[in-house]
């Protein structure tokens, strides 16, 4: 797999102090931009390079560059606008309640050089069915009920017109782009399908399905919104290392599973972003792995039992050992320069210190040359880029594996004092929904998801765990029967007979019937 | 309990055998002696008597019993000019033994002029598994798809491929269970117990009791009644009961008690149960449920667990409680209670009963609670199977199961079955509870079905968009009605428009599915049901909102007319009736 060099034309003013982690997974994954904010940062992306006549197409490795929308006006009315209510409560007359409103509006609204929305009034019959369309809309924002700042909710994304980059607008009215929430997992996810052996088929879908047939919704946040506004610069920098990689192929193949479905493109919204989320954390840890060279990535899934089992422990210890895995890539990602030729030159040349600075400077962007505070001797030198690299890491990379697991439904502390993976029925309603073309024997279920993602839930999966003695067969295949009865509770799986049951897909089912 | 041991038991104990009909038998034979035999696939959940018909057809058929005896795994019996092959049990061919089997098994079944023919038995799994595992050539791929559409959907979808299939596991098991009850207890065997000392003059014989229970009397009596009612409830939620479990059942019934070796009572241990005062524990209402057993072991018991889902003993109301603590003293309970429990002194009023229903309302110090609390478990066991049809409505029997709303789900079975018109109260009790959940409000319509849409996806639990309301009572082409679902049960039909344009969309209705929308349309939800009817049901409304679409665009109705946007929100009225406003945007 060919790893592209590090981009060297965008600024890096505010770009991290050294590069390790970017080097390993990318600028960047974070771990705050919850898999629904990477999937609507994906989409703004998506919007800005269609319009530039160049969709899911990277025309050279690591170039995108973008102008997203931002639709400040649309913002204001739905998440910054806490005067409706006040203005109902007073029950004026309708002339009295817009004019009362449109003042109030005129001096809160932020990060707008015109702050006129009387545009409005010829739009809406009454302030009545005015308000009822703003609580609509914020019924239906995405994650709506969290306390972020307002230039950071999102509505849903009914089409073109309610999309929008994350913003920071400060009191005084300007609007910059401090990557709070869009931290660039979405552009990752971007060139990640620009670079999947699919693009060309989901270019098609994701167009014709999100971008060029909006629902009559889309109208609603259009005329609320007017025309669209744009952010000021061009956003670049996004990098991706891997130029081609499985996990990029899959995430794209499930993408195409999902939208193949005869059902709207909203219904498949969801779907679309658990996949992500999913897919988003296996490659970190499948990155890791390559960087550790270790055994393939497995996560055993304990289908929720009423009783502490065996499942349950092995689970959790799954869940740790694969926790720690970018941690352990990160240091022996820095460790493995000391295993070259040009190091072991530099430690034995007339002034090591300096020698072995610049191999890691050229390697990993440091250390910055202004800095003092730089250790005495080459090993040292390791140890502190080691040190700083891991406590960066912690901060947000580190931890990605653990929220996104959680906010996908992958890990649950259910009944237990431990994290393991215990998948939720949305999530294994979205496997099956992404996995199964029609209908598929459930232990060709199982194995399916074992080679494609690694997971652990029957008997045939877990022979190392058996044979080792770690388990016996039967708490596995109780494992299994659970999972069995819990698909065929949420209507996926027809069991024909003790022994054998198919899990159906029932998107195809309804179609079919 | 296999076909094979019964058949050496029945020879051992010399008694004669009970015959249970199996109408496939003749079909069969039939088929095999026709001049184009279609050959068949015997396949059914362990226990279902797969071993059985092969060995029935075989005799049937002039082969030699002491033949099939002898116990080949293939036996090949010459008709005329033909032949065929039976397999009862595919499993225990090895790998190299079934490839070959079925490599020409597949070349027969796809040659219209092969005069080989076969009946094969397995179970699903080992059915597909022997398939799959066979070499991959045309022949066999192709009846591997036959064979596996014909299992989910019972339908051959390939006209050159000669073979059909027996699910055994889809025969209704209520009705072989009432034939098992009379086969059983009008056996022979039972001649000898009139004359038996634990049966005269004072003696009560606990298993001669529960097998005079299980007889009943007269048409009116509701023990057989209730337990019909059981199996065909579980059956329409997706639990089959094969004839080797309802046996078992039947078996258990009788026999069942406590403190017997393995929990069944053999002749020998009668006189010593019934003289340690413990006789009443023999009763045939907690047996059904494997309370004889230890509970690990009736919980691990599939036939036990599918009967215990239905939380009979643990379910109750207050006026069945009521009736079975105080009514005792209570005169306005007076009357029933002489009818439902002193009439019964040896299972109902027994002695230890009534001392623990004292001790318990006295209230002494140190009185044996969880006693009572197990006393008055078996009671209501015994109320639902012995209940008469005319007090059932009054103390709402089905409080005493899980699914309170059984009653009229078999009611409506039963009218849909008859094509008679189904209780107006199903009919309005499904369409409130639909229309709390497409809307996600507690909404009071039930005659028309609010279709409620939340603007983006439709796994959002709230909905304040309105799509249609469509009427419940046949208008304008729009009708929502209960119907007969094709397989024996009832679903929901949801007509849009006159004629065939758009097909109805229909929900069939598993007691489950019945239960919830019957709990949501009275308000309240009980957790347990937790995602899976709810998933269900919005599966459901994005097949009619799919539809509804489809009206529009037929009907040239686009949601954009001359710029204007109309949107319905609904709003919820004083009365609890949603209603539209409409609400419009210029675009």
């Amino acid at each position: 797999m060919e790893i592209l060099a590090r981009p060297t034309s965008f600024d890096d003013r505010t770009g991290p102090d050294f590069w390790i982690d970017e080097a390993i997974w990318g600028h960047r994954l974070y771990d705050e931009q919850t898999p629904w904010l990477t999937f609507l940062e994906f989409m703004t992306v998506l919007l800005a390079e269609h319009r530039a006549g160049r969709p899911l197409r990277e025309e050279a490795p690591n170039s995108l560059s973008y102008r997203p929308q931002l639709q400040l006006r649309l913002r204001n009315l739905v998440f910054n606008n806490p005067h409706i209510m006040t203005v109902l409560a007073e029950d004026r007359a309708d002339e009295a309640a817009w004019a009362m409103w449109l003042g109030k509006m005129a001096e809160t609204a932020g990060g707008l050089d015109n702050t006129d929305f009387s545009y409005l009034r010829d739009r809406f019959e009454s302030f009545q069915d005015f308000a009822a369309v703003i609580g609509f809309l914020q019924g239906s924002a995405i994650e709506g009920s969290s306390n972020k700042r307002w230039s950071s909710k999102f509505v849903f994304p009914f089409g073109p017109n309610a999309l929008y980059e994350d913003a920071n607008v400060n009191p005084r009215g300007g609007v910059s782009n401090d990557r709070r929430f869009f931290a660039r997992t979405g552009e990752l996810l971007y060139l990640m399908l620009c670079r999947s052996n699919v693009a060309e088929q989901l270019r098609g879908l994701l167009v014709s399905r999100f971008l060029e047939n909006p629902a009559p919704y889309d109208s609603m946040a259009r005329a609320l919104q007017n025309e669209p506004q744009f952010s000021k610069a061009e956003r670049a920098g996004a990098y991706l290392p891997c130029a081609s990689h499985p996990v990029f192929d899959r995430l794209a193949e499930d993408w195409l599973a999902i939208l193949s479905l005869p059902i709207p493109a909203y219904d498949a919204i969801p779907h679309l972003v658990t996949m992500t989320g999913f897919n988003l954390a296996l490659y970190q840890l499948e990155r890791a792995r390559e960087v550790l060279d270790g055994d393939p990535i497995q996560l055993v899934c304990e289908i929720v039992s009423p009783r502490k089992s065996v499942v349950r422990d092995l689970s959790a210890d799954s869940y740790q050992r694969n926790n720690g895995l970018p941690q352990q890539a990160v240091e022996r990602f820095v460790r493995q320069i000391t295993e070259t030729g040009e190091w072991g030159a530099a430690i034995v040349s007339d002034d090591p210190i300096l020698n072995a600075a610049d191999i890691l400077k050229k390697a990993y962007g440091w250390p910055d040359t202004d800095d003092d505070d730089i250790a005495p001797d080459p090993a040292a030198l390791v140890e502190q880029l080691v040190d700083r690299a891991i406590s960066r890491h912690k901060q947000h990379i580190g931890k990605i594996h653990m929220t996104w697991a959680r906010a996908i439904g992958l890990s649950s502390r259910r009944s237990s004092r431990r994290v393991r993976y215990a998948p939720t029925d949305r999530l294994l309603k979205t496997l099956v929904v992404c996995c199964v073309g029609k209908r598929l024997e459930f232990r060709d279920f199982l194995a399916l998801l074992h080679d494609r993602y690694g997971i652990v839930i029957g008997d045939a999966q877990a022979r190392a765990f058996i044979a080792s003695g770690d388990a016996d067969q039967e708490d596995f295949s109780d494992n299994a029967r659970r999972l069995e009865e819990r698909l065929a509770s949420l209507g996926l799986l027809k069991r024909l007979s003790d022994s054998c049951a198919y899990v159906e897909n029932p998107f195809e089912r309804a179609q079919a019937a | 309990m296999y076909d094979e041991s019964i058949q050496r038991a029945l020879k051992r104990h010399r008694i004669a055998p009970i015959t249970l009909p199996a109408p496939l038998v003749d079909r069969l034979v039939q088929n095999f002696r026709s001049d184009t035999p279609v050959s068949h696939i015997i396949t059914g959940t362990a226990g279902d008597g797969k071993t059985y018909h092969c060995r029935e057809v075989w005799t049937a058929l002039g082969g030699d019993p002491a033949v099939w005896n002898g116990g080949d795994k293939v036996q090949t019996l010459s008709l005329g000019t033909r032949s065929l092959v039976i397999v009862k049990d595919l499993s225990e061919l090895r790998d190299e033994e079934s490839a070959t089997l079925i490599a020409t098994f597949a070349r027969d079944v796809a040659d219209p002029q092969a005069c080989t023919s076969y009946l094969l038995a397995a179970n699903h799994g080992q059915l597909l598994e022997k398939l799959k595992s066979a070499p991959h050539i045309p022949e066999i791929e192709r009846v591997t798809a036959a064979v596996e559409e014909l299992l989910v959907t019972g339908n051959n979808p390939d006209s050159g491929i000669a073979v059909d299939l027996d699910d055994l596991s889809r025969s209704p098991a209520a009705d072989m269970a009432m034939r098992i009850i009379s086969e059983i207890t009008g056996h022979e065997g039972w001649e000898g117990c009139g004359s038996c000392a634990a049966n005269t003059g004072e003696n009560i014989c606990p298993i001669f009791e529960n097998r005079r229970r299980l007889i009943g009397e007269g048409d009116d009596d509701p023990f057989k009644k209730r337990i019909t009612a059981l199996i065909e409830l579980s059956e329409r939620n997706g639990s089959h009961f094969p004839v080797r479990q309802l046996l078992a059942l039947v078996a258990n019934s009788i026999l069942g008690h406590p403190d017997a070796r393995d929990g069944l009572m053999s002749c020998a241990e009668v006189p010593s149960i019934v003289q340690s005062g413990r006789a009443d524990l023999a009763s045939i209402y907690r047996n059904i449920f494997g309370e004889n057993l230890r509970p690990s072991k009736a919980e691990k018991t599939e036939l036990f667990r599918k009967l215990n889902a239905f939380g009979i003993g643990a379910e109750t109301s207050n006026r069945v409680d009521n009736l079975l603590v105080y009514g005792a003293d209570d005169p306005a309970y007076a009357d029933d209670y002489s009818g439902l429990v002193l009439s019964d002194p040896i299972y109902g009023a027994t002695p230890s009963y009534v001392t623990a229903q004292r001790v318990y309302l006295e209230g002494a110090e140190g009185s044996d609670r969880a006693g009572f609390l197990t006393a008055l478990r078996s009671q209501r066991q015994r109320l639902f199977f012995t209940m008469p049809e005319a007090l059932a409505a009054e103390y709402d029997l089905w409080d005493l199961t899980v699914f309170r709303y059984a009653g009229l789900y078999l009611d409506v079975a039963a009218k849909v079955a008859a094509k008679q018109a189904v209780p107006r109260q199903a009919v309005t009790m499904v369409v409130r509870g639909l229309n709390r959940i497409f809307t996600g409000m507690l909404a009071q319509n039930q005659d028309e079905l609010v279709l409620a849409t939340s603007g983006s996806y439709s796994q959002s639990k709230r909905s304040p968009l309105l799509d249609e309301l469509i009427s419940v009572p046949r208008q304008g082409g729009e009708e929502v009605s209960i119907l007969p679902d094709g397989a024996g049960g009832f679903c929901v039909s949801v007509k849009l428009v006159r004629g065939n344009e758009i097909p109805p969309v229909t929900l069939s209705l598993s007691p489950t599915r019945f239960e919830f929308l019957g709990r949501v349309a009275e308000g309240a939800l009980p957790s347990s049901f937790s995602l899976e009817c709810h998933e269900d049901l919005l599966a459901f409304k994005a097949r009619l909102l799919r539809e509804t679409e489809n009206r529009r665009k037929l009907d040239g109705d686009d949601e954009i007319n001359d710029g204007e946007l109309m949107l319905r929100f609904i709003d919820l009225g004083s009365d609890g009736r949603a209603v539209a406003r409409r609400v419009i945007v210029r675009v």
